[in-house]
């Protein structure tokens, strides 16, 4: 049983689909993790409604125009890193996609960023300015860069001629590998502005935005708990895909029920508020410790698992982004997107949290979260501060913490072992070759 | 050696995860002192029940330009309304006079400046200091709603403030009524088609104001076409302001004894708007939007 798991897992591990994945995840970590502290900069502390700002209470003290010259700053770090992804993604998944199958790299690389620019590129409504969707190319929707890439990829496979990759290279050569590349970049970005065309036309009619309207008019709501566990599902799915969209389904912080808890809560000392259980303030309590996938928790359990020096380095850069919720670093440097292991307790954890955080609602063992937190709080303190700093409900959160920990470590455990078995197999294969 | 290596590197992530979650703890003192601040103050507003209306003065008025309207307004009701005035000075440093008497729960503040000049520029300055005396009002007395009142270009101070100021507050505090008398939205202009710069600025950021606000405005007219100071039809410029923003918007026109521009602020009519528009009824009652 545990063998027939491991073989399919290999298996799973080595198509070119996925290797090539791993390959581009890989180099992409450095722009990840420059996002995601950048990104954690800009929400937690040139922010009004910041976790730092608030605790320092630097509004007392930080001039204006600081917290504005900040916030541009690290804004604009963020979109160069983080909103750029896909497009990295793109070129260096048609580059590995290439040389994989010894062909062009280079220029596939290129073909990689041309096509996933034609494919983003709006026409404008007026003006000769640029537009882009620049949605296609966050951090969030690495999965159509890579697909996109990897596309590019296999058609310089199949259409392409087998390059002699030499250390050492003159112009000619250069010359002659880009007129054999020249056709097959003509047809992909040819290919690429068809499709756009079709993009494009969608988009003059509303249909995506007309959709998406209505996906966030539906996740908005005052659900009830067990939609929310579903929309949860959803949610962790998508990012594990590495295409957790443009928005987040769990992201309202405001709504009706919401704001009705917190009126009766103000008004009254203690009691039951009108909606104890209500979705989006449990996810946000408890199912998200360290991000979408309680990669805190992820990142505890390898920090126990953990064998070589480079898993070690990569937890250790990874910590401080992680501790106030911000994860790419971990999706991208785990890597935790399409990786199978990672998967189920991905998905499965931040509901099981859920659930046991409204048994401990109803059994009136912790109150319900009511009070909005800073923006950036670490993921267990969340509820302990939602509950206006009640301590049962600080170490009901360590608890499951603890709990999930221990979730994960089997998982860890052999998703290690099957990287390592992937590693072995590509030395011998090195050897053989 | 490898192994000693990797136990090394153990080691090590140990001691920052370590360091990590004792970080978390060390935030965790400082935040909960944060939120429970932040908790009680959300509470004081909550639970105020006070509702005052403020009052701001046109160019070359004081603090002062409200005293007789205030005194008519406290004839007509047995619960009298307290009088409280503020000064921004230029130098930023604001003055109190009068006072809030205990209890009432719907005083009237008056905001002067002592840079009273009248000009789009000077509107913006007024706009700013008026601010500082509002953040200052509501941290000290904590309403969570009021009414504004503005003579003149009181009205376009307000204006200004709404649309560039307000959004700071509208979390916790609301404008309920807001009830301008002879405000020239578009300075000195006889027509709608010579835009002033202030006015073209106004309907620019209108989608600002607050959507579920009353808006008043009152024209006095001494001839056909003026009260005298303010032309008519600047003062009905502040329709394409604030129609089909604001909830309701509602325009009245006095003449008559005491509808010349500076008169309109002891025009009995007017005190008569006030009473039955802006201010909550007698009974404690209070004077909600009309649905």
């Amino acid at each position: 049983m545990y063998k027939r798991l491991l073989r399919y897992s290999l298996a799973f591990r080595r198509l070119s689909f996925i290797r090539i994945v791993r390959r581009t995840l890989v180099a992409l970590f450095p722009i990840a993790l420059i996002g995601a502290v950048s990104r954690f900069i800009q929400l937690d502390v040139f922010n009004e409604n910041g976790f730092i700002y608030n605790i320092l209470f630097a509004y007392n003290w930080l001039p204006d125009n600081v917290l504005n010259a900040g916030r541009t700053i690290f804004t604009g770090l963020t979109n160069v890193s983080l909103g750029m992804t896909g497009l990295y993604a793109a070129m260096i998944a048609a580059k590995y996609t290439a040389r994989f199958h010894h062909r062009d790299d280079q220029m596939a690389g290129i073909t990689g960023i041309a096509a996933m620019l034609m494919l983003a590129f709006r026409y404008p409504s007026g003006g000769n300015e640029m537009s882009f969707e620049w949605r296609l190319f966050n951090g969030r929707m690495v999965f159509v860069g890579m697909l996109i890439g990897y596309l590019v990829g296999l058609v310089f496979k199949y259409f392409g001629q087998p390059v002699k990759l030499s250390g050492h290279e003159h112009v000619i050569t250069i010359q002659r590998r880009m007129f054999k590349a020249l056709k097959l970049m003509l047809a992909v970005i040819g290919v690429a502005l068809v499709i756009n065309t079709l993009i494009n036309l969608l988009v003059n009619f509303n249909v995506i935005a007309v959709a998406y309207g209505n996906l966030q008019d539906f996740s908005n709501g005052d659900q009830p708990a067990w939609i929310k566990a579903g929309l949860s599902f959803l949610t962790t799915f998508l990012e594990w895909l590495g295409m957790s969209g443009p928005y987040n389904v769990m992201n309202a912080t405001s709504s009706s029920a919401i704001n009705a808890n917190l009126a009766y809560a103000l008004a009254n000392h203690g009691g039951h508020v009108p909606y104890p259980y209500l979705g989006t303030t449990i996810y946000n309590s408890f199912g998200t410790f360290g991000g979408a996938g309680l990669c805190m928790a992820m990142l505890i359990a390898i920090a126990v698992e953990a064998q070589s020096v480079e898993d070690h380095q990569l937890i250790r850069w990874n910590m401080l982004p992680v501790l106030f919720n911000v994860n790419y670093g971990v999706l991208f440097g785990v890597p935790v997107i399409l990786n199978l292991f990672y998967f189920i307790p991905f998905f499965i954890l931040p509901v099981l949290n859920m659930m046991l955080a409204v048994g401990a609602i109803a059994l009136h063992i912790i109150p319900t979260p009511v009070y909005s937190v800073p923006s950036g709080t670490p993921g267990p303190l969340v509820a302990f501060l939602g509950t206006n700093g009640d301590w049962i409900a600080l170490i009901f959160s360590l608890l499951l913490l603890v709990v999930d920990v221990i979730c994960y470590l089997p998982f860890v455990r052999l998703a290690m072992q099957v990287e390592h078995e992937a590693q072995r197999v590509d030395r011998e294969a090195d050897a053989n070759a | 050696m490898l192994k000693h290596k990797a136990n090394d590197q153990q080691k090590k992530t140990y001691r920052l995860l370590g360091l990590t979650l004792l970080l978390m703890f060390i935030l965790a003192i400082p935040a909960y002192f944060w939120m429970q601040s932040s908790t009680r103050r959300a509470k004081q507003f909550q639970k105020s029940r006070m509702s005052p209306i403020i009052m701001v003065p046109g160019s070359s008025a004081t603090k002062e330009r409200f005293n007789t309207l205030v005194k008519l307004l406290n004839q007509d009701t047995k619960n009298k309304h307290s009088l409280l005035k503020l000064e921004v000075k230029n130098s930023g440093k604001i003055t109190y006079s009068g006072k809030i008497a205990r209890g009432d729960r719907e005083p009237i503040i008056v905001v002067g400046f002592e840079n009273n000049h009248d000009g789009y520029n000077n509107i913006k300055k007024q706009a700013k200091m008026f601010d500082n005396a509002f953040e200052e009002l509501s941290e000290e007395y904590k309403f969570n709603n009021f009414k504004a009142f503005g003579h003149s270009n009181g009205g376009l101070i307000w204006t200004y403030w709404l649309e560039h100021y307000y959004t700071d507050y509208k979390d916790h505090i609301t404008i309920k009524k807001l009830m301008t008398i002879g405000s020239p939205y578009n300075f000195n202009e006889t027509s709608i088609n010579n835009k002033t710069q202030m006015f073209s600025d106004f309907v620019k950021n209108r989608s600002d104001i607050p959507k579920d606000l009353d808006v008043i405005s009152v024209i006095g007219t001494e001839s056909y076409d003026s009260d005298g100071l303010v032309p008519e039809a600047s003062v009905e410029a502040g329709k394409y302001i604030y129609q089909k923003q604001v909830k309701h918007f509602t325009t009245m026109t006095v003449t008559g004894e005491d509808a010349q521009h500076s008169d309109l602020p002891q025009n009995r009519q007017i005190v008569n708007l006030i009473e039955q528009y802006i201010m909550d009824r007698p009974n404690g009652k209070r004077n909600n939007h009309q649905k």
